[in-house]
This record gives C-alpha cells, sequence and structure tokens, in this order.
C-alpha cells in the first residue's frame, strides 16, 4: 500500500534532523580524547598494518593520526575518518521504513563496510601518494569519495528494496 | 670559572665548565626520572605496543647491562660512544620493545665517532645484524635548529625514582619510560677542554619550581630528567614530519658543587643531532639511509568532500521518497 507523500516527505526532514543532531553530537567529541583515539588505534593502526602486511620493506608505521614511512607522512585530518558517512547512514536507517531487524543488519554491516572501504581507501592513498604522486588529489578528492558513496547509497537502496 | 663532573661508564674525573653561569657537575646519564607522590616510576612507563609513539627507543644491552639508544636507519642503532664505544660487537646487543615480547638483537659492527672524549663527540653507531622489525619507526632527524623553550620528550631505559629523592627503581632493557623537559640553553662547550660541540641543556624544575636555568615547570606528572640508565636514550621533538629525533642524552648536570644529580633542581642535557659533524658522520655510518626532517614529504587526507555529503545525502533522501511509494 503506498505511503502519502507528506509520511515520506516527514522522513526525509526527519533523516536530515537527525543528521545534523548526530553530526553536532560527533563535532562536540571530536575535542575530546575519545574520537582521536579511536582515528588512531581503530583505522590509522589497521590502515598501517594493511600497508605493512602488504608491503613490509616500506616501514610503514602508526604515529598517532598519522601514517609514517621513512621519508613521507599521511596525516588523517578530522573528519575524514569516515565517521561522517557512517553518522549519514544512522540517520537514514533510523527513519527508514525497515524491521529493526534489518535495520540493524543495514547498520552493522554497513558500518563494518564504511571500516573496511576506508581502510581501502587509505590503503589506495598511500599508493598513490608514495607511487603515483600526480594521482593523488584525483583519488583522495574524486574517485575514493564516489566509491564510498556509490557502495553506501547501493547498500542502503538494496535493504530497502529487500524490505519491500 | 664552573666546575662539571664528568664520566665515563666506568671511572670518573673532574674538569673545568665554560658554560656561563652555571655551576654544574655533569656525568654520564643514565635513567628517567618521575616527580613526587602522586606521580611514580610506574606511571612514566611506556608500554610495549605496537601503537606506542616511542618504540623506535631500544635498550642497549653492553655485557647484560642495560642503557638506552634509539634506531636511526633499518639497520642501525644510535647510542652513546661512553656506552658502547670500543666495545667488540659480541659484547653488545639491541633490544627492542616495540610489542609485548621483546625482541633481542645482534650487532655486527660497532662504530664510534673518531676521537671522542666524554661529553664531547659521545656518539656511536651500532650495525645490527639484521633489519629492525618490521613495525619499528624510524623517526628522522631534526636537522633545522630548535629555539630555546621547545618542548622535548625523553624515553629511556634504566632505573628511575621520585624527582624529590633520587633513583630507586632498578635498571631494565624491556622497560622504557618517557617525560618531557624544555630546552633552557644551546651551548657549544662544556667545560675548558678548548673542545667544541653542540650540547642541549634543560634543569629539572620539579612540581612547582623554576629550576637553575628558569621555568616554568611542565608540570609535576610530565617533567622529567636523566639519570644513571638513560645514556643513549632519544630526545624527541615535534615537528611538521612528526615526532623527530632531536638529540641524544648523553649527560646529567647538578648546578651546584656537591649537590646530587637526577633529583629537583639538577639537570641533564645532551647533543644536538643536526650538528653538522656528527650529521655528515651519522650519514657515513649508515650508508646514507638517515631521513632528515627536512626531506620528509607530508600531505593531509582531508574531509570529505562537501559534493560527496551532498550527494550521499541526496541518495539516501531520494530513496526515503520512493520507498512505499506504491
Amino acid at each position: 500500500m503506498a505511503e502519502p507523500l507528506a509520511r515520506r516527505l516527514a522522513r526525509v526532514a526527519g533523516f536530515a534532523v537527525l543528521y545534523l543532531v548526530l553530526q553536532a553530537g560527533y563535532q562536540a567529541l571530536r575535542e575530546g580524547p575519545d574520537i582521536p583515539w579511536v582515528v588512531e588505534r581503530g583505522i590509522v593502526l589497521p590502515a598501517a598494518v594493511l600497508i605493512g602486511g602488504v608491503f613490509p620493506e616500506d616501514g610503514v608505521v602508526a604515529q598517532g593520526a598519522r601514517l609514517a614511512w621513512p621519508g613521507g607522512r599521511l596525516r588523517l585530518l578530522a573528519g575524514c575518518d569516515g565517521f561522517e558517512l557512517l553518522i549519514m547512514l544512522v540517520a537514514a536507517t533510523l527513519v527508514a521504513p525497515v524491521s529493526w531487524r534489518r535495520g540493524l543488519f543495514m547498520l552493522g554491516l554497513g558500518g563494518a563496510g564504511i571500516w573496511a572501504l576506508n581502510e581501502l581507501r587509505l590503503f589506495a592513498l598511500y599508493l598513490s601518494f608514495r607511487h603515483w604522486r600526480e594521482s593523488f588529489d584525483a583519488v583522495h578528492t574524486v574517485w575514493a569519495p564516489l566509491l564510498l558513496l556509490g557502495a553506501l547509497v547501493g547498500w542502503f537502496a538494496w535493504n530497502l528494496r529487500r524490505s519491500h | 670559572m664552573n666546575r662539571f663532573k664528568l664520566a665515563g661508564p666506568d671511572h670518573r674525573c673532574t674538569r673545568r665548565s665554560a658554560l656561563a653561569g652555571l655551576a654544574a657537575l655533569a656525568s654520564p646519564a643514565h635513567a628517567l626520572m618521575a616527580g613526587a607522590t602522586p606521580d611514580s616510576p610506574a606511571a612514566r612507563v611506556d608500554t610495549n605496543l605496537p601503537g606506542s609513539p616511542w618504540t623506535s627507543a631500544v635498550s642497549v644491552l653492553v655485557g647484560g647491562t642495560p642503557f638506552s639508544g634509539v634506531a636511526i636507519a633499518r639497520q642501525y642503532v644510535l647510542t652513546a660512544a661512553h656506552v658502547a664505544g670500543g666495545q667488540p660487537p659480541s659484547q653488545v646487543q639491541v633490544v627492542v620493545n616495540s610489542q609485548a615480547a621483546p625482541v633481542t638483537m645482534s650487532v655486527a659492527a660497532v662504530a664510534t665517532y673518531p676521537g671522542t672524549v666524554f661529553p664531547y663527540d659521545d656518539l656511536c653507531v651500532l650495525q645490527l645484524a639484521q633489519p629492525l622489525p618490521a613495525g619499528v619507526p624510524i623517526p628522522p632527524i631534526m636537522d633545522t635548529p630548535q629555539p630555546t623553550g621547545t618542548v622535548l620528550t625523553l624515553v629511556g631505559y634504566g632505573a628511575s625514582g621520585y624527582g624529590n629523592v633520587g633513583p630507586s627503581v632498578g635498571a631494565s632493557s624491556t622497560v622504557k619510560r618517557s617525560g618531557r623537559n624544555v630546552l633552557d640553553t644551546l651551548t657549544d662547550r662544556l667545560d675548558s677542554s678548548g673542545r667544541t660541540g653542540q650540547f642541549f641543556v634543560y634543569d629539572f624544575d620539579g612540581p612547582s619550581g623554576n629550576g637553575a636555568m628558569g621555568g616554568p615547570t611542565l608540570g609535576n606528572a610530565v617533567e622529567t630528567a636523566p639519570a644513571s640508565g638513560d645514556s643513549g636514550s632519544p630526545v624527541y621533538v615535534d615537528s611538521t614530519a612528526g615526532i623527530a629525533l632531536y638529540g641524544l642524552t648523553t649527560l646529567v648536570l647538578s648546578f651546584a658543587s656537591g649537590s646530587t644529580t637526577s633529583v629537583f633542581g639538577s639537570g641533564g642535557g645532551g647533543l644536538v643531532l643536526s650538528y653538522a659533524p656528527h650529521l655528515s658522520w651519522l650519514q657515513t655510518q649508515t650508508a646514507h639511509t638517515l631521513t632528515l626532517a627536512s626531506q620528509v614529504v607530508t600531505a593531509d587526507v582531508p574531509v570529505a568532500p562537501t559534493w560527496a555529503l551532498g550527494l550521499l545525502a541526496a541518495g539516501f533522501a531520494t530513496h526515503l521518497l520512493r520507498v512505499g511509494r506504491g
């Protein structure tokens, strides 16, 4: 049965409001010690392990919010940690007309997917910065965001379709 | 004329000092001190985990006695000449603590700075038999001058204790401690021998004092000074290249004749590695594999582009509108 347009519009408005609230909370937390800790231990360190596993001779290590190797550093600025994407997925999922089981599935697997894709993004950024520096800008401003964006929207749409 | 007490690891002697305005006694450095209670030596321990930023600080065992050193290239460790200089490689080992289980490494060659006499040219490079384990960061050498007032991070192995009491905890090749101090003075000589180098010097202010060289203190739980066991330990600074190796701790100081070292009111110091003759020698000894901070290329991974977030939001909104449309 079709839902009235007003309800669907309200859902979109709810998504926008939730996103803004969650984003404000994230901004506040980012000033404290917790988010930097998560970024350093949960994002930068696994990326260093991933890169070190593939290229052990490169000597890549995690150094706070930086990936460091002899002769180079790649520093993660606040906001490039994938949290904003996760926040948007959470906001959209919370207002989506899906069962709570489906919602948990969307968030659980979606969150893990964002983390994994972000690690791959850092891997790609490291590769481009170290070996194909001319492509670094294109990777981090166009291709990586497009990949994450496409994957997230696709994941969301697929789940909505499965739910209905 | 001021007096320094200068000593090698196994002997002591006295020389006259030329460090202006200071009546100081200098001896080899051997441990990192804590503040007074509620700070403690245990609170200064840096856990041996891969995530620690200080895993380039290694322990150097000389005849089984722990001292300190720092990785400067994949197969080279820097320490003080008065720690390992002149030793046969078989007597020297390097203990790496980049994870919970320490890795003990053999040394293939010991290179001592030519003509070193403590505290001048107190450098020694250990060539390892194998490259350092993956995951051990190699800090770039800070090759630009640092002004007085720069915050220094000291990391070392060896004994420790309360700053108001003195060393009381034994050295260990698997326990490293960290603390900070402020670069108070740069000087090119420490006595009237006529020899020169480039030394950084600082005082140990204590919880609230201003020390012999002026304050303010970094605080009871932060400020530290070396004592027995820290000779050869790294002194780091934060730079645009990240953590960089600024100097090597080689000496402790007392600022009054007869006073003790490694307590509040005393001080410490060491060699500035950007000193051209030393840097050149280090490059040669490491087969030009040193990384200099000025050569480190850095980039920022910026925030997600606004257009991408906007498109993502539009994508979600579109699907939220479409679902339930019938």
